[in-house]
């Protein structure tokens, strides 16, 4: 399969009080072309520290430790700033979860996303507001013309994101990571942008890199999910099969305590306790104080990552792959 | 980025510790604030200097000797004499006596008015927002020091009336401030929780907006310090201050700006001393800022 | 018949403008009932008026018309010492648990404050066993009492939030989107103690959410806002059963679900009208997909269909 990017066994530190404190350790990653791969997790798990790593964007005292980024051949980790510069906004690029703070309130949205153009592509600036009144009309901006000349704050926040994007669309990048894009919208508004988002992978062959914590939003466009945890990847399939062969208690938990509607329920499942802390992991496997099934293996050794069919990985001592019986053994206490 | 990095400062934050010992916490705050803590030592050092400053000295500020005037700096007199043979150390010890209380008294109590009005403009808003808020434009626009003067000629010199001079002066900015702190935290959900519960308007201002109110006024009254110092000198200097005889850091500058070149000593010690000073109430606001912050830090 | 805790007379508040002749409408013309024991969804889109009627309904606005009516006194009416005892009976949690509490407070003070407020024969000790008895009702470990806020993840706080609000056992809560802004893991058990509470203290919920799914697990009732009106009221099944308001049958089919992954579905159009400018007749219509000549002209009442209330001229 063609992967556009490819993440291996990076790690990323913070040092804290003196301490190497790993935000991501040894995450595996890949995003193939013209599709859209989801990233789930809660508040703190890494997955936006995943995207600055891509975009060269930690910051101090944060740095990459270890691993590699492969995009399209290029290794990140080892790029320069001068050629980062080259490829950010261009090969690569990158829509936030609130439009209002990435866009400069005194500037006329046009102007702004022609910057972006002008920045990457030597054309004139007739031309470039061109192509801006084109890309505002396919990302579905209506009067584009009209609106090339407001500000930031004259649009609403569905529109404000549809700048976005078209900011993000203009140069063709090969990768588009969309961090939380949809979490400030309102649910129509989200619709109409996870479906402009669907039509725009599937026209110009860009793959989306979706940083979400919305298991609905996953399911509704991504192609390939890989669920994160306290800095590591837990499991990762593609979509359909993540949710019906959800393999790690904790996919398994955070799938179960999401009300549903149309279901009566009593009670929500809980995931007993919090997401541990970054100085603080545990010694074997990062969610066994939390788990229902722990067993004294996951206490004390960390679980590596196990692909119990070829598109399917876990990361779990209650999974393990069989090669022999060429064929995979789920252990399955819990449903 | 932000984002991220808030959420691992946030995890971090959530990290509950054991508890620290009283003793334990000193320490802890001593070795992240060295420079902090280093200018409270020299403040310390300079008040109780200023308080026995009659047993610290050799010599009486006041005892002329003009035998001895403009003495370069030796053994007897470490910084020299002055144009009237007075020992410009004792005198720049016995006139931090005089500059300290000129720059904590009015202080203090153009911090306190100008709190208390800012606190009340702040919370009520409305008309009594309005009618606060332009008599401090007022005293704002005026220039202080000619007001300070005003002041100073109609009730007379002497160190009370200085005081009442700075401190009608200074009040404007402070509660502007304050006033715009207060603002911003009465429309914390916190403050709309207790409004909710009941609880009455004095107590919201008391438990819940000066609190949070403090870490900035820590930081405008150790700023307010050295200007207040510096008022005084010109006051002194206008000849509505401090009068001479007085040992003041204001004073003394005045007097040796004659002699810059030819003893600079004299101007430098009063001028380093004052530098001194407010270099060290500098440090320690922001240290004292950094000490009382990190139940800020989510914000 | 239940009892009815709080009834809301044709609420109606408008916020001023930077413009001199233009009004956000935030809330036009509501009335509401809330039953003892029960969890009433005030749900809708951004700008809706839903918050701004969920603090009309215990005071902390005041409404440019209308009536509170708690217990059978309308809370506008009443000051001193009449409002205090009436405000015991109504209290909120925020959304944002960083935002809601004191951060110079301890736990402690945090917890003990509307006791000391409104219990004042009680002693120091007194107050704080009590406190001690809500913390563990909320499942915050005792040896916390002397923490900051600070110390605690948005969870643990949202739980000290909720310990205040129900410690002089108010007969109504006005939950202001109390897991929005907590994570999946951590939203299940904060709404599962909100339900354990409920049972327990036997309170009213006014629940604010924009989450449908949140919704349908916790609330007996839902009341669906779009701009500052009502469009449908009614049970919580039969709502999300057979929503009769095309503007609830778009929102439910909108929410992006595992279930319904994948499936063709109408998204709404258009972006939320301002709710400086709304529009005239039915509020819903420039976004309605079945918007007819009269919608464009007559707003619609909010009347009985199929037990349930509907403001739509369509809905039969």
């Amino acid at each position: 399969m063609d992967n556009i990017l490819t993440i291996r066994d990076l790690k990323v530190a913070f040092q804290v009080r003196g301490r190497d404190a790993y935000a991501l350790d040894g995450i595996n990653i890949d995003i193939p072309k013209g599709k859209i791969v989801g990233i789930v997790g809660e508040s703190g798990c890494g997955k936006s520290m995943t995207a600055m790593s891509i975009m060269g964007l930690i910051k101090s005292p944060g740095r990459i430790v270890g691993g590699s980024i492969d995009f399209c051949g290029n290794e990140l980790t080892k790029m320069g700033i001068r050629e980062y510069a080259n490829i950010r906004g261009k090969d690569i690029s990158m829509i936030f979860q609130e439009p209002m703070t990435s866009l400069n309130p005194v500037v006329k949205v046009g102007k702004q996303v022609m910057e972006a153009i002008i920045l990457h592509e030597h054309i004139s600036k007739a031309e470039a507001k061109q192509r801006v009144i084109e890309i505002f009309n396919e990302v579905g901006i209506p009067e584009a013309e009209k609106r090339f000349n407001s500000y930031p704050h004259e649009l609403s926040g569905g529109l404000r994101q549809r700048v976005m994007i078209g900011m993000a669309m203009i140069c063709k990048p090969k990768l588009l990571i969309a961090d939380e894009p949809t979490t400030a919208l309102d649910v129509t508004i989200e619709a109409q942008i996870l479906r402009l988002m669907k039509r725009l992978c599937e026209e110009s062959g860009t793959s989306i890199m979706m940083i979400t914590h919305n298991m609905g939003v996953v399911a509704e466009i991504c192609d390939y999910v890989y669920v994160m945890y306290a800095g590591r990847v837990v499991e990762s399939a593609p979509t359909k099969i993540l949710f019906n062969e959800t393999a790690h208690p904790y996919t398994s938990g955070l799938l179960k305590s999401i009300p549903t509607i149309g279901k009566k329920q009593k009670r929500l499942y809980t995931i007993k306790g919090n997401v541990p802390n970054i100085l603080n992991l545990p010694k074997g496997c990062r969610f066994a104080d939390r788990c229902d099934l722990t067993q004294n293996i996951c206490l004390s050794d960390r679980p590596k990552d196990d692909y119990i069919t070829d598109s399917h990985m876990v990361s779990c001592f209650l999974h393990k792959r069989i090669e022999d019986e060429r064929s995979c053994i789920k252990i399955k206490k819990y449903s | 980025m932000n984002k991220d990095t808030k959420q691992t400062e946030q995890s971090f934050g959530s990290e509950i510790g054991t508890e620290e010992s009283l003793f334990e916490k000193c320490k802890n705050i001593i070795k992240h604030n060295k420079l902090a803590f280093f200018s409270l030592i020299v403040i310390i050092l300079i008040i109780l200097c200023a308080i026995f400053a009659n047993v610290v000295c050799r010599y009486n500020p006041y005892t002329q000797s003009l035998k001895d005037r403009l003495l370069a700096p030796s053994f007897a007199h470490p910084l020299g004499t002055d144009e009237l043979g007075r020992d410009t150390l004792t005198r720049v010890i016995f006139g931090a006596r005089v500059s300290l209380t000129i720059g904590l008294i009015p202080t203090l109590i153009s911090m306190i008015i100008g709190t208390i009005l800012g606190l009340i403009a702040g919370y009520f808003g409305g008309k009594i927002d309005f009618a606060i808020m332009r008599l401090a434009d007022i005293m704002l626009a005026f220039p202080s020091l000619l007001l300070a003067m005003v002041v100073m000629y109609t009730m007379g010199g002497g160190l009370i009336n200085i005081f009442i001079a700075l401190s009608l002066v200074n009040w404007a900015s402070t509660s502007r401030v304050v006033r715009s702190e207060t603002l911003s935290l009465s429309k914390k959900e916190y403050v709309e929780a207790a409004k909710s519960m009941g609880v009455g308007n004095a107590t919201i201002i008391f438990r819940h907006i000066l609190p949070n109110c403090i870490p900035t006024l820590v930081v405008l009254f150790t700023l307010s310090i050295p200007s207040a110092i510096l008022s005084e000198s010109s006051l002194s200097f206008l000849g509505v201050g401090a009068q001479p005889p007085t040992a003041s850091w204001g004073l003394m500058v005045v007097s040796a700006k004659k002699y810059l070149f030819t003893q600079p000593v004299l101007v430098l010690s009063p001028a380093i001393a004052i530098m001194i000073v407010v270099l060290a109430f500098n440090f320690l606001g922001d240290g004292l800022r950094d000490i009382l912050d990190p139940y800020l830090k989510e914000q | 018949m239940r009892e009815v805790v709080l009834r809301l007379k044709n609420i109606v508040k408008e916020f001023p403008t930077s413009k001199k002749n233009k009004k956000v409408h935030a809330v036009s013309d509501i009335s509401l009932d809330i039953y003892e024991n029960e969890t009433l969804a005030l749900v809708g889109e951004s700008g809706c008026g839903k918050s701004t009627l969920g603090k009309c309904a215990i005071g902390l606005i005041s409404p440019d018309k209308g009536e509170s009516i708690f217990l059978g006194e309308n809370i506008y009416n009443k000051s001193g010492n009449e409002l205090k005892e009436i405000k015991k009976n109504l209290q909120i949690i925020f959304q944002d648990p960083y935002a809601s509490l004191n951060p110079r407070m301890t736990v402690g003070e945090i917890i003990a404050e509307p006791l000391i407020t409104h219990e004042k024969r009680l002693s120091k000790a007194q107050v704080k066993e009590k406190v001690l008895e809500l913390m563990e009702d909320v499942g915050i470990r005792k040896e916390y009492y002397n923490r900051y806020p600070h110390q605690f993840s948005g969870g643990q706080r949202q739980r000290i939030g909720i310990a205040r609000a129900i410690a002089l056992n108010p007969k109504l809560i006005v939950c202001d989107e109390p897991v929005s802004a907590l994570d999946v893991s951590i939203q299940s058990q904060v709404l599962n103690l909100l339900k354990d509470i409920q049972e327990k203290k036997r309170a009213s919920y006014l629940f604010i959410s924009h989450d449908l799914s949140v919704v349908n697990f916790i609330a007996d009732r839902v009341c669906v806002m779009f701009l500052g009106k009502v469009c449908e009221i009614g049970d919580t099944d039969d709502i999300f059963e057979k929503p009769l308001h095309p503007y609830t049958r778009l929102l439910l089919d909108a929410i992006p679900s595992i279930e319904n992954a994948g499936k063709q579905k109408e998204i709404l159009k258009g972006d939320i009208p301002s709710p400086i400018d709304v529009p005239t007749g039915c509020r819903f219509h420039t976004r309605c997909p079945y918007c007819s000549e009269i919608c464009r002209t007559k707003e619609p009442d909010l009347r009985q269909a199929n037990g349930r209330y509907v403001a739509c001229h369509i809905v039969k």
